[in-house]
């Protein structure tokens, strides 16, 4: 078999090897070669090799031999040629030949070399005739030569000079070696290109020496490079070059000044389609704006290809050539190895361009950075350290660099240990707070995050850590909690509510205190808006206040001590007092306010006002009370002088001087009683009226009384009627209870116009006496009624109306029938409607002076008293009391009324005489040390009748207020007496409670 | 006119007394009338209006407190229909505020019980005296004019108003 292809050297060897074989095929008639594409070469030498067999051929041999040579001359895969070699004319060619260069035989014998322009270069054809005439021989010359086509090949030619027909002609054989030859020639562009983006830093230097090897290499005439302008969406030609045998400034001009779309002429299609495009004559091309130019300036052959980074086409490079070219794959390909080429210079370019620019930003970054950045292999060495940190640790780099981190105190070693080792395993941390050493010794806080640097594989080479110094940060948390913690302290602590508020109003702090004020929890308030704790129509206000203030500064109130009202939870106002503060944080408003609950300073303000009201009204009564004395006083003086004066002139008959006597009398007695009854209301407001109580007639007393007033009565034409019951008798003071029904009937008299009525009626009810007094007079208004019994008024009592007398009288009946233990009411249907007086007091007087007796004495006034030794006769009476000297007085009184009496000096000593004597009345001290005499009542109370417990007893007391006597017959007693007491109301009290009565 | 004249000349002067207190209301009646003064007296506000209502008077002796108001009132209500005629407080109204609520409700002149009794009658006799000259310079000085004005504005009670200017 023989193979369709192969090169010189496989050629060479077949032959050496297949002579014999060559033989059988010559003489089976069998083609022994056949020449498939001109890639088939054979060396001349082997043929030489070949022919020289032949040369000692016998002469069977040698028609043989001549046939042989015809079959193996139109068999040679290599193209032979002979022709002459004086003028070149060719004599015979074989069917190689023919196929090589696309003529017939017909077209080549008996024309020259010459004539055919079968040169590329005409100059070759000497130059070989040169060579052959020297040396007879040529071996391997490399040529051109021109084709029917007008293509132009490369051939390597030998070629000797032989006999033939006796003319010198030469045997030519050429190797076509285009193919071999462009392969080169592209391998050598593409090297060239190779060689020069390797060595240039910019595409713009690479560019032109791009263009020209490339051009010249692969012999085009001119080449341009246009860019993309993304801005614009056109091809802008930015390189031309043209090789120096070429010149086409119309077209270079025209190129520079063009711009094409994407689609547009060459350059636009090779962008638009992204691949190479290829035109063998651009002066037969439609469609191309350059034609004409092309046309005229001799350029034919046209190629573009994109340059191509990613798919993207960042420009193209075209070629032009002066020969009509046809598309060659092969440097279609190359073409577009060479665009990928670029392109990939691009992308590396760029992508070194940002690496540069990626490593000086972080390098400045390592530089400037505020924070130390600090790398560590995962032995703990240093490996990067930067300015920052040399500023926060005051190590410098190079003290550091290699070395282990030299800033772990002591007593964190063992934490950098493990964190590191964590670190340096991947965990990643994020402000770890912890404390490190500078170069100086001092300790600082200092906050550090990692993050682990890995190689390509993924493993961990290094640890960075960013390290920030928060020394400073920490001593103003520091100082700033110790603030807070003052704040809090002095805020927790205040009775008033502290609140503060934002410029919205929100309640963003608020103290434990407002919740006492407000009725809130903290939490209820906290969060919400201020005007929660403000009345509904304050709230408005305090919004366009707040308002108002925030924008313009203007204060609609003063923000001291302002008092404005709260809202508690429970929807009450509270009175407060209110200051105001602010602070602005940050351009935000912030207001503090301080609230104190003044509840109690309104009431005691209201209480105090009240009170200066009542002095007021006080001062205003003595004024009145004063001026009415003054008149008083005046008024019957007026009288008397008046009348002692008509007296004096002696001008009076003896009727009417009798009568100014009277009148004098009258009016001398009236003051007389004026005074009487100032000095009495003296005498209760001192505690200096005493009463004389004695076992009395009530009736009778009544009926003085009435005597006395009857004259006043029937003198206004007023009827007085009285109803008496005449069998009570009480203990009382007679003058006094006499002094009281005056009063009332003269009061009623007074107000009664002629033709009324009043009567007095006087029953005993239960244990009280009580005397009512009802009259038809003016009456009282309800107004008044409650201040009937007050000193010095009078109804009306300013000087509008006047009835006479200084309001004293009701006054001093209240007092009177008090110091008896009784009490006295009026009523009134209203004015106009007539009044009622009514008078209560007991059969015994519990008697008080209304003031609390200084020491137990009986009343220096009042020696033992007479008695007759009778009152109390049989009785046993037991005096329980601490003080022997009261002790012997009270003794001495009741033995003189006839009692049997024993003593005890305490609680103890009275029970046991109680159970021993079984006395019939017990008198006894209330304050004395130990048991007092309430803790003995009530002893004495719970034992059983028959062992003394229903024993009467009287308590005798220094406490003579209400409350006291209320309390003593709350334990126990039957009667209460107060201290000093007069013999009289002691002998009383302990015959009321023994059931005697007096039947004198 | 003439007739009026003649007619008040042989007239006693009237003081028209009002007082509370009866002892003292019967004393100045007593000391008046034998002063030769003709006496209407009253112990209530309500009478003594009932009094001045049906005669004129030369004087008013008033005194400060009655059962039906006060003395002051009174001489607000005197002065309400009689802007001349004098008004003698007697009153045991003592203070100083008492008399000068007095002079400002009208009274010519104010004094304090008891005092002399014979000061009395010498207030009563020269006040008179003043408010009769009083009456006839005004007449000589203004003529007509002032009179018909003052006499104008008060009203016409029965009887004795002209006799008194023209004495």
């Amino acid at each position: 078999m023989i193979p369709q292809m192969m090169d010189a050297a496989q050629a060479a060897t077949y032959l050496s090897i297949s002579k014999d074989q060559l033989y059988r095929l010559a003489r089976s008639g069998a083609l022994p070669f056949t020449r498939a594409g001109r890639s088939l070469r054979f060396r001349t030498e082997d043929l030489d090799a070949y022919l020289s067999l032949q040369t000692p051929r016998p002469n069977h041999i040698i028609a043989l031999s001549q046939a042989l040579f015809v079959k193996v001359f139109d068999a040679m895969p290599h193209p032979i040629s002979i022709n002459t070699l004086s003028e070149g004319r060719l004599l015979d060619v074989n069917e190689s030949l023919l196929r090589l260069t696309g003529y017939t035989r017909e077209e080549l014998i008996g024309r020259t070399t010459l004539e055919i322009n079968i040169y590329s270069n005409k100059e070759d054809r000497a130059r070989i005739r040169e060579i052959l005439l020297k040396h007879g021989a040529i071996r391997d010359l490399e040529m051109n030569f021109r084709i029917k086509s007008g293509e132009v090949l490369t051939g390597v030619m030998s070629a000797e000079v032989i006999e033939f027909n006796g003319e010198q002609c030469v045997l030519a054989t050429v190797t076509d070696i285009t193919e071999r030859k462009h392969f080169e020639q592209r391998l050598a562009a593409q090297y060239a290109v190779t060689r020069v983006l390797s060595q240039s830093n910019t595409l713009e230097e690479a560019t032109p020496q791009i263009l020209q090897l490339v051009g010249e290499t692969l012999g085009w005439s001119l080449g341009a490079l246009w860019h993309v302008d993304g801005a614009a969406g056109v091809l802008r030609c930015v390189e031309i070059w043209h090789a120096s045998s070429v010149e086409a400034p119309e077209f270079e001009q025209l190129s520079r000044n063009l711009t094409f779309r994407q689609g547009e002429g060459l350059p636009g299609r090779v962008w638009a389609e992204a691949q190479p495009a290829w035109v063998a004559d651009v002066a037969v091309a439609l469609n191309l704006p350059r034609m004409p130019a092309a046309n005229k300036e001799g350029l034919h052959g046209a190629v573009g290809f994109p340059i191509l980074m990613k798919g993207q086409v960042l420009g193209v490079i075209e070629f032009f050539s002066s020969e009509i070219r046809q598309p060659d794959e092969n440097m279609i390909g190359m073409m577009t190895t060479v665009g990928n080429q670029i392109g990939q210079f691009i992308e590396r370019k760029r992508a070194e361009q940002a690496l540069h620019e990626t490593n000086q930003t972080l390098q400045a970054l390592f530089q400037a950075s505020p924070v130390a950045i600090i790398n560590l292999d995962p032995q703990g060495i240093v490996k990067l350290w930067n300015p920052a940190a040399e500023r926060i640790y005051g190590w410098s780099e190079q003290e550091t660099i290699n070395q282990p981190l030299p800033t772990v105190p002591l007593d964190k070693e063992e934490d950098y240990r493990h964190d590191h080792e964590s670190a340096s395993r991947g965990f990643i941390f994020n402000g770890l707070e912890t404390r490190r050493r500078r170069k100086d010794g001092v300790l600082i806080d200092v906050s550090i995050s990692t993050a682990p640097l890995r190689d390509a594989r993924g493993e961990i080479k290094s640890v960075v850590a960013l390290v920030t110094d928060i020394t400073e940060r920490k001593r103003a948390e520091e100082a700033m909690r110790e603030s807070e913690d003052r704040f809090r302290t002095v805020a927790e602590t205040a009775s008033d509510a502290i609140i503060m508020i934002d410029a919205e109003s929100t309640i963003i702090f608020i103290n434990a205190a407002a919740q006492n004020i407000f009725g809130y929890g903290v939490e209820e308030m906290r969060g919400q808006q201020l005007t929660m704790l403000m009345p509904e129509y304050l709230r408005h206000v305090h919004r366009q206040s707040l308002e108002r203030y925030v924008k313009t500064g203007e204060k609609h109130i003063s923000w001291r001590a302002v008092e404005l009202p709260g809202l508690h939870k429970s929807g009450q106002e509270i009175p407060l007092e209110l200051s105001f503060g602010e602070f602005v944080r940050e351009g935000r408003h912030f207001f503090t306010g301080i609230a104190r609950d003044i509840t109690e300073r309104k009431q005691l303000e209201q209480a105090l006002r009240f009170r200066a009201e009542e002095l007021a009204e006080a001062n205003r009564i003595k004024d009145e009370f004063l001026a009415t004395l003054s008149h008083e006083m005046r008024t019957p003086l007026t009288s008397i002088i008046g009348w002692a004066h008509l007296l004096q002139a002696g001008t009076l008959d003896a009727e009417t001087s009798k009568r100014a006597l009277e009148t004098i009398q009258r009016n001398a007695k009236t003051q007389a009683q004026l005074i009487e009854d100032l000095l009495d209301v003296s005498r209760v407001i001192t505690g200096k009226l005493h009463l004389e109580v004695r076992p009395i007639n009530l009736a009778s007393v009544i009926e003085a009384a009435v005597d006395a007033v009857r004259p006043a009565a029937e003198g206004k034409g007023v009827e007085l009627t009285t109803l008496l019951d005449h069998s009570v008798v009480v203990s009382a003071d007679a003058d006094r209870l006499q002094q009281v029904i005056w009063n009332l009937l003269s009061n009623s008299i007074k107000f009664t116009a002629a033709k009324g009525r009043i009567e007095l009626q006087f029953e005993r009810v239960e244990a009280h006496a009580r005397i009512v007094v009802r009259d038809t007079g003016i009456g009282i208004s309800p107004d008044f009624l409650p201040y009937v019994f007050d000193r010095f008024r009078q109804a009306d009592s300013t000087s509008t109306r006047h009835y006479g007398g200084l309001g004293l009288g009701l006054a001093l009946v209240r007092h009177l029938v008090e110091m008896h233990g009784g009490t006295v009411h009026a009523e009134s249907p209203g004015e106009g409607m007539g009044a009622t007086f009514i008078v209560t007091i007991p059969i015994v007087a519990t008697v008080t002076t209304g003031r609390r007796a200084p020491a137990l004495r009986l009343a220096d006034d009042s020696p033992t008293g007479n008695f007759d030794g009778h009152e109390l006769k049989d009785l046993c009476v037991l005096i329980v009391d601490d003080e022997e000297d009261a002790r012997d007085l009270i003794k001495t009184v009741l033995v003189q009324c006839g009692a049997e009496v024993r003593a005890a000096g305490s609680s103890d000593e009275a029970m046991v005489a109680i159970g021993r004597e079984r006395p019939d009345v017990l008198v006894c001290d209330i304050g004395m040390p130990g048991e007092d005499g309430y803790a003995l009542i009530s002893r004495v109370r719970a034992l059983p009748t028959e062992h003394g417990g229903s024993t009467p007893a009287v308590a005798l007391t220094a406490y003579a207020r209400e409350d006291d006597r209320i309390r003593a017959l709350a334990a126990g007693f039957q009667v209460h007496l107060s201290k000093p007491i007069q013999p009289s109301e002691l002998v009383a009290g302990v015959a009321s409670v023994a059931g005697r009565t007096r039947t004198d | 006119m003439n007739e009026s004249k003649a007619g008040m000349q042989t007239t006693k002067r009237r003081v028209f007394c009002a007082e509370a207190h009866d002892d003292t209301r019967q004393l100045l009646s007593l000391l008046l009338g034998q002063s030769d003064y003709e006496v209407e007296a009253a112990g209530t506000i309500s009478e003594g209006l009932s009094v001045i209502g049906l005669k004129r008077f030369d004087l008013y002796l008033l005194s400060s407190r009655f059962p039906d108001g006060s003395g002051i009132e009174l001489c607000q209500r005197i002065r309400r229909f009689d802007p001349f005629t004098p008004i003698l407080f007697y009153s045991a109204a003592a203070y100083e505020a008492d008399r000068q609520s007095a002079i400002n409700a009208g009274a010519q002149a104010y004094l304090n019980k008891p005092g002399d009794i014979s000061e009395l009658v010498n207030i009563i006799k020269q006040l008179i005296n003043k408010s009769e000259r009083a009456v006839v310079l005004a007449e000589r000085s203004h003529g007509e004019k002032l009179l018909t004005k003052s006499r104008r504005r008060l009203p016409e009670p029965a009887g004795g108003l002209d006799c008194r200017f023209f004495t």
